[in-house]
């Protein structure tokens, strides 16, 4: 039989073994795997991987409806959420995208960035290998970075006029107190920063060594380009009452000479461009392209070819269909006059590179038929509702037969040097008139506009010197209207420029086949969208509103 | 501060037992170290337990689930329809699952046999639960297996064979139909037909059915029946100081399928046998010494064909009749270019999946009476190790499969046929570890029990340490608990007793890891008191009434660490992706565990001898619940918020229960009836701020379903443009018109209302009824829920996507001659409009269901004398067998689901 006393002993030990043992290891226990800030900020390798997560926030507008379709630009072929735009449905309820939300969660990414892993010197890796060239990819990327959030705040102003201008990480007390600040105060502040930032940025990232081939990292003629394009906004009657700001139409012209001339002295000269050249693939026409100044790489990619083939082709889903509003913008070439039987000849170059028309030869070789009954044209269902596809971006040669599926690189523009000329030469005008000059703005309007005209292909003649500012500034709608169509301009420029009342009725080509001939028959406002001033901004998300009693909802929302 | 605390508990304990000495006590025998002190008259009936002797009438179930848990008010059970053995979803209070605790240790009950449990009791009490620390639950079920009875050996043997038979399936289209069908949804939609009159010929005549399908694919896959066998045998026995119980319990059960084997070792039927073994041991090893051990295994094995019973069954129903043939006349498997899985082929061709289950429960404990040292004083100390791992394998192999379409030129038929997949020889072989849990506890168990002359104090002390660990990263919860317990009860009539516990986990933020939890209840034995002993009308009265506050860490580790990890790649050039590191996160500020506050009122009485009754009220206040704050923080943030300890939901209800019982000559009955209703309401939740009070969650029962208001059918296309607009898709006449609630001209979200009552249902209710006669005895329950709706299986309701319908859907459509219909008009456009949650497809899932009903006779003693057996039944029994409810199909089986079943099973008990 077992003790007694030596059964006490043995369960005692038990006993404070079980309770008398220090807990503190045993109730710390984890398996967390996510890295600390500390950790995260080591390697430098890692603290520049913090900085290059809000790159992710630049967003492309090459998804199924462009905003191009929400505006004169085009119809889309299909129902899709592009009709909340203009069917009366939009609202602080339902939201066109979040883009609200994400471009804060770019900012973060930029002020976590800035506030911690900025200026970093890891003095512990300076004697590795290659240290010296990583180094200076990073410290490069603190300048991006700071004229990357410059960017998002942009496009938070364009879209909602005032917002929350935060610079600092946020606790979510301050998230949900914080006040926002006017448009036009935000787009001052982009273009200083902008400004401050230049000198100090790379010309470009070609270097293979050192920026392996991260070429569409923000270079110094994006953040000119962005204060140039910031600068226009602040001006604009817009988000100032309805007055132009003079000083700040001075500020935009002075960047946009500034980056002209700073190109031109590189040896760039946009009239020896090919307009094709914008989005060719072949051997990266594109992103080599030197008017090309700031874009997004988007890799390979036949989504928007799927989206956008006409209805009879492989793969195709009509999408997003120009109007004829776009195609009456397109000038006759020098000495030319319009032939309504054959409304496609003899037009300015751009057209035809642009928008597909009837009878043009499109992919796979073969010809496009948008008359009433043909291959591609009505009653077909998803037929093109305008008589026309779009041409722009899409690769001729991309084959989207299920067995043979080709794609190539994509890149979105963002920034490009025929907006510094179009940009000086609006703001010049608004100034001095379309022939006047002052000082360093030693350049007219004109003479800036007639530079994107004279683009080698176009085929049109010079905007005369005799016109009024009025008349001007109507032949500069029209020549950006051309020049940037389904580049995100348009939808834009027209709440800038205050016609959305004057924009909203779109008018198509319908054709024909009349005892073996074509008839081409323009049709006037086949769709009215309708249009309210409210459009002018966009509301702000009704939980934003009710969670921060700060923000004040934009009017008519 | 909690830490100096324990410390001084132990210090103080540890003094106690080495410096005082006193007289020694008899102690009370109780294997389950946590135990409820109400005193249990002999014949008192109570409605918290259920014994072996209650058990062992459901001995012929399979899954331990499915025993009379109804008899424990309290605890409510939903049958489940499941492939091998399936059993029930057990629910306390209709809160949560209760925490089940099988001989001190928290255990998955369905690792044993119930032949092996002694004794369940269900606890509600915040006494009670306190306890359990950071793993408490609005309820707890206690079970303890049992201890065997010392003396001559008992053998039990018992054998029962049960035939399942599956629930009718919803009768589906046939092939006519569907093409008849097809044609007016594209009608509708204002396009062509697709299936000309030559088609629907073949269809009606049922001539070339190899090219022209009609096939009824639930009835060629499924059969009505099934069986079981369950064999047990239990051995009891010991001398004067061991007691032994040793059980084997082997069971097999087979599937609906009723396709043959492809080849023995291919199994494609839902098969599975499971052997659970146990052996528990007490020895006296001196006479203040009792040392048990308990261990149980269990071996599983399941296997079944490569589809599980809930994608068999949804294919089987989204298969339409005319898909394609089982197999073309070329012999080849039958496929479809859009239905691409042929039900048949799959079972037959395509492999098979094996689940084996191996499981180990041990606990070895040491009970020490301490009489020696201070009389009242004993010590238990226990350990305990599980263990749980599933594995699987997977054969897989690919089958050629045949296309045939059949086209119309000049009225003559001619046929395509194209292949599709090839033949591959061999399987393709593939196993691993699909789940794994391991549980280490260690208990230890101070009490200390002293008599007055009118009155008696318990002091207790329990500790707990235990690890959990499952398989995978994160996964791993360590928590520490220390109890001290006083009960002081006076005069036979007034009890007190007080709870504080004080735990630890490792799932709080180290800085601020333990929690303490306080219980309070009194008692007062009302019967007992000098003016109530005159009524002898009243043999027992007791009112007990108890508050405490529970807390639980029922949260993933580690949510008070905020870091970074991997944003994704992005791509900056021709061939450069870069990695990108996001901040995940901001840290839970001040993470604290979630609390009930749990208020119990308890009456329960015997009247006239025969009547018992039980009746609760209780509120249950959860607060500090982890929730997210996605909606309550502003996007301007920029970054996830993280959850917060911010919720709160309250619970209240209340539960009766009435029994009859009695004795009248060669008649033994009793009658039970149970009753509870149950409500709760969400507080604080995380909800986007919402313009009108009726869209809102908060406020509304758990688990709300919001849908919109359904108001009929568009009449014409005039009907459709001067209605509210309805932005889900194409509106047709025909389609479902909804309500403009907020009558702002637009039907979206914010016109969504509360529909149903809530996740649970709000009535339970039942009736236990028990007659014995001389030999014979019929046990039967009757179990009913009420107030309880759901949404409807909406897919066989529609075409969408050329999907099959039911012909409850055809027969009740809408069409223009149909206007007063049931259900929508037919379409083959995007069906977002009608499918939208709504009143039109909330079903009343109320029911009234015999549950059990069984039957048996005893062989009288003489007569089973002969073979030297002390006792003998044999029995019929049946489950699940009658239901009457509002609903098509089972009312406990919504949605996509393998076939409820229902039992008649026969069986025999011997006892030698």
């Amino acid at each position: 039989m077992i003790k007694l006393k030596r059964l006490v002993y043995n369960c005692l030990l038990l006993f404070i073994l079980l309770t008398g043992y220090s807990c503190e290891d045993f109730l710390s226990y984890s398996e967390n795997v996510l890295m600390t800030e500390e950790v995260a900020i080591k390697h430098i390798n890692d603290a520049a991987a913090v900085g290059f997560y809000a790159y992710k926030f630049i967003k492309d507008d090459f998804r199924g409806g462009m905003r191009a379709s929400a505006c004169d630009e085009a119809v889309f072929a299909r129902p899709s959420y592009i009709q909340t735009y203009y069917d009366n449905s939009w609202s602080p309820f339902k939201l066109i995208d979040k883009r609200w939300a994400e471009l804060y969660v770019g900012i973060y990414a930029c002020n976590n960035f800035l506030e911690v892993a900025a200026d970093l010197t890891f003095e512990n890796q300076a004697t590795t290998q290659g240290f010296a060239d990583k180094y200076k990819n990073y410290k490069s990327l603190k300048h991006e970075i700071i004229v990357l959030r410059a960017y998002f705040y942009f496009e938070l102003a364009k879209r909602y006029n005032n917002v929350p201008l935060v610079t600092k990480m946020l606790n979510t007390d301050e998230a949900n107190t914080v006040s926002p600040t006017s448009g036009k105060e935000i787009f001052k502040w982009v273009a200083s920063q902008c400004n401050k930032e230049y000198e100090k940025m790379n010309e470009d990232f070609k270097e293979s060594a050192i920026y392996n081939n991260q070429e569409s990292r923000i270079s110094k003629y994006f953040a000119k380009a962005l204060e140039s394009r910031a600068l226009l906004y602040a001006a604009s009657p817009l988000f100032n009452n309805g007055t132009y700001d003079k000083a700040s139409l001075k500020g935009s012209a002075k960047a946009s000479l500034e980056l002209i001339k700073a190109k031109e002295e590189a040896g760039v000269d946009i009239s020896k461009i090919d307009y094709y050249n914008l989005w060719n693939s072949i051997n990266n026409t594109h992103y080599k392209n030197p008017e090309i100044l700031g874009y997004k790489f988007i890799g390979k990619n036949n989504s928007f070819e799927k989206e956008n083939f006409p209805v009879s082709f492989a793969g195709g889903n009509s999408g997003n269909c120009p109007t004829q509003n776009l195609v009456d913008a397109y000038d006759m070439q020098k000495g030319k006059t319009y032939d309504p039987e054959n409304p496609y000849q003899n037009r300015d170059g751009r057209l035809a590179k642009t928008i597909v028309f009837n009878g043009q030869k499109w992919a796979y070789n073969k010809t496009v038929d948008v008359s009433y009954n043909g291959a591609d044209g009505l009653p077909l269902k998803n037929a093109t509702p305008t008589g026309y596809y779009l041409r722009k971006f899409a690769m001729k040669n991309t084959d989207l037969n299920a067995q043979n599926e080709t794609s190539h690189t994509k890149i979105w523009i963002i920034f490009r040097l025929a907006e510094a000329y179009t940009n000086y030469a609006e703001a010049m005008a608004i100034l001095y008139g379309p022939n006047g000059t002052d000082g360093i703005l030693d350049r007219s309007a004109v003479e800036s506009l007639n530079k994107v005209r004279r683009r080698v292909g176009n085929n049109v003649a010079d905007i005369p010197d005799n016109l009024s500012t009025d008349e001007f500034l109507a032949t500069l709608k029209k020549e950006k209207f051309v020049e940037f169509a389904f580049e995100d301009h348009r939808f834009w420029d027209i709440r800038r420029w205050q016609i959305g009342d004057q924009t909203n009725r779109i008018h198509v080509m319908e054709v024909t086949k009349k005892n073996g001939k074509i008839v081409y028959t323009k049709k006037k406002n086949a769709f009215v969208r309708d249009w309210q001033d409210k459009y002018y901004f966009y509301p702000i998300a009704h939980s934003e509103v009710m969670i921060n009693k700060n923000i004040v909802q934009n009017p008519g929302w | 501060m909690k830490k100096i605390i324990i410390k001084y508990i132990n210090i103080l304990t540890v003094w106690g037992l080495l410096l005082s000495s006193a007289q020694a006590q008899t102690v009370s025998k109780d294997d389950n170290i946590l135990s409820d002190s109400l005193k249990t008259p002999a014949n008192r009936w109570s409605h918290t337990t259920v014994s072996a002797d209650e058990l062992q009438k459901s001995n012929w179930m399979l899954n331990s689930t499915n025993v009379y848990y109804q008899q424990l008010l309290g605890i409510t059970a939903s049958q489940l329809a499941r492939p091998n053995a399936p059993g029930s979803k057990l629910m306390a209070r209709n809160i949560s699952y209760p925490l089940v605790i099988i001989d001190g240790v928290e255990r998955d009950i369905e690792n044993f046999a119930i032949s092996e449990i002694e004794n369940i009791e269900f606890v509600s009490d915040a006494t009670a639960l306190a306890i359990y620390g950071f793993k408490a639950k609005a309820g707890a079920l206690l079970i303890t297996t049992k201890q065997g009875k010392g003396g001559k050996l008992n053998i039990e043997a018992n054998y029962s064979h049960g035939v399942k038979f599956a629930e009718k399936p919803q009768p589906m289209v046939d092939a006519k139909t569907y093409a008849l069908g097809y044609n007016e949804a594209r009608i509708n939609d204002g396009r062509d037909i697709v299936y000309d009159q030559n088609a629907i010929d073949y269809y009606q005549s049922g001539q070339r059915p190899m090219v022209f399908a009609d096939v009824d694919w639930y009835d060629e896959v499924m059969k009505d029946a099934a069986y079981y066998n369950q064999y047990n045998v239990s051995v009891s026995g010991g001398s004067k100081n061991i007691k032994t119980f040793t059980s084997i319990n082997y069971q097999t059960d087979q599937g609906f399928i009723k396709l043959s084997k492809p080849d023995k070792d291919i199994p494609n039927q839902f098969q599975y046998s499971s052997l659970k073994l146990r052996s528990n041991l007490s020895a006296r090893l001196t006479n203040s010494t009792v040392f048990k051990v308990k261990l149980a295994g269990r071996i599983t094995e399941s296997s079944r064909g490569n589809d599980t019973g809930y994608n068999l069954i949804k294919i089987l129903y989204n298969t339409p009749a005319n898909a394609f043939p089982v197999k073309t006349e070329n012999g080849k498997y039958g496929i479809g270019k859009k239905f691409k899985v042929n039900p048949v082929a799959k079972l037959m061709e395509t492999g098979f999946y094996k689940d084996h289950i191996r499981a180990l429960t041990t606990n070895f404990i040491i009970e020490q009476d301490l009489k020696g040292i201070v009389p009242g004083l004993r010590l238990t100390a226990s350990l305990s190790h599980d263990n749980f791992s599933r594995l699987y394998e997977i054969k897989t192999k690919e089958h050629e499969s045949e296309i045939v379409t059949p086209v119309f030129k000049n009225g003559e038929l001619e046929l395509t046929y194209q292949t599709v997949g090839k033949n591959q020889g061999s399987y393709n072989f593939n196993s691993g570890l699909g789940w794994e849990k391991h549980r280490t506890n260690g208990q230890v168990h101070v009490s200390y029990a002293k008599a007055f002359s009118n009155s008696s104090l318990n002091l207790d002390y329990i500790g707990f340490i235990e690890n959990y660990r499952l398989k995978d990263l994160r996964n791993t919860y360590n928590r520490v608990s220390n109890n001290l317990i006083a009960k002081y009860s006076f005069a036979d009539k007034y009890e007190l007793e007080g709870v504080i516990n004080l735990s630890g986990s490792n799932i709080l933020d180290p800085k601020d890891n333990w929690g303490y939890m306080p219980a309070v209840k009194v008692g007062w034995i009302a019967s007992n008191e000098k003016f109530f002993q005159n009524l002898d009308m009243l043999n027992y009265l007791k009112l007990d009434m108890s508050y405490g506050i529970i807390g639980n860490d029922h949260f993933k580790p580690d949510q008070y660490i905020s870091g970074y990890g991997g944003g994704g790649r992005i791509l900056l050039g021709d061939n450069a992706t870069i990695n990108t590191i996001k901040r995940y996160n901001l840290p839970v500020d001040n993470l604290a565990y979630q609390k009930q506050k749990i208020f119990n009122l308890r009456v329960q009485t015997q009247l006239f001898d025969h009547w018992f009754a039980t009746a609760n009220i209780f509120k249950n206040s959860s607060y500090d619940l982890f929730i997210t704050q996605q909606h309550l923080v502003s996007e301007v943030l920029g970054v996830q918020p993280g959850l917060a300890n911010v919720g709160k939901n309250d619970y209240k209800g209340y539960e009766l229960a009435l029994t009859y019982q009695g004795l009248s000559g060669d008649w033994k009955y009793s009658v039970t009836g149970r009753f509870s209703a149950y409500d709760n309401e969400i507080i604080n939740v995380d909800e986007k701020p919402w313009p009108y009070e009726y869209g809102k969650r908060t406020g509304k029962r758990l688990g709300q379903l919001f849908g919109y208001k359904a108001i009929g059918f568009f009449k014409d296309q005039n009907d459709i443009e001067n209605s509210p607009k309805q932005l889900f898709g194409t509106v047709n006449p025909g389609s479902v018109k909804y309500a403009d609630i907020d009558n702002n001209g637009t039907v979206d979200e914010y016109d969504r209302i509360a529909l149903g009552e809530g996740n649970k249902p709000r009535c339970n209710f039942g009736l236990n009824l028990s007659v014995a006669y001389k030999n014979f005895s019929v046990d039967m329950v009757v179990d009913g829920i009420a107030k309880y709706e759901t949404l409807m299986n909406r897919s066989l309701y529609s075409i969408n996507y050329d999907n099959n319908f039911s012909q409850e859907y055809y027969d009740n459509r809408w069409s223009e001659n149909n206007q007063n219909a049931k259900y929508p008009a037919l379409t083959l456009e995007n069906n977002e409009n009608n499918l939208q949650e709504s009143t039109l497809w909330l079903e009343d899932c109320s029911f009234v269901k015999l549950r059990t009903l069984r039957i048996a006779y005893q062989f009288p003693k003489t007569l089973i004398g002969r073979i030297k057996a002390t006792n003998a039944e044999v029995f019929l029994a049946g489950y699940n067998l009658f239901s009457i409810d509002n609903v098509e199909g089972d009312p406990e089986a919504r949605g996509f689901h393998y076939p409820m079943h229902r039992v008649l099973s026969a069986g025999i008990n011997v006892n030698f």
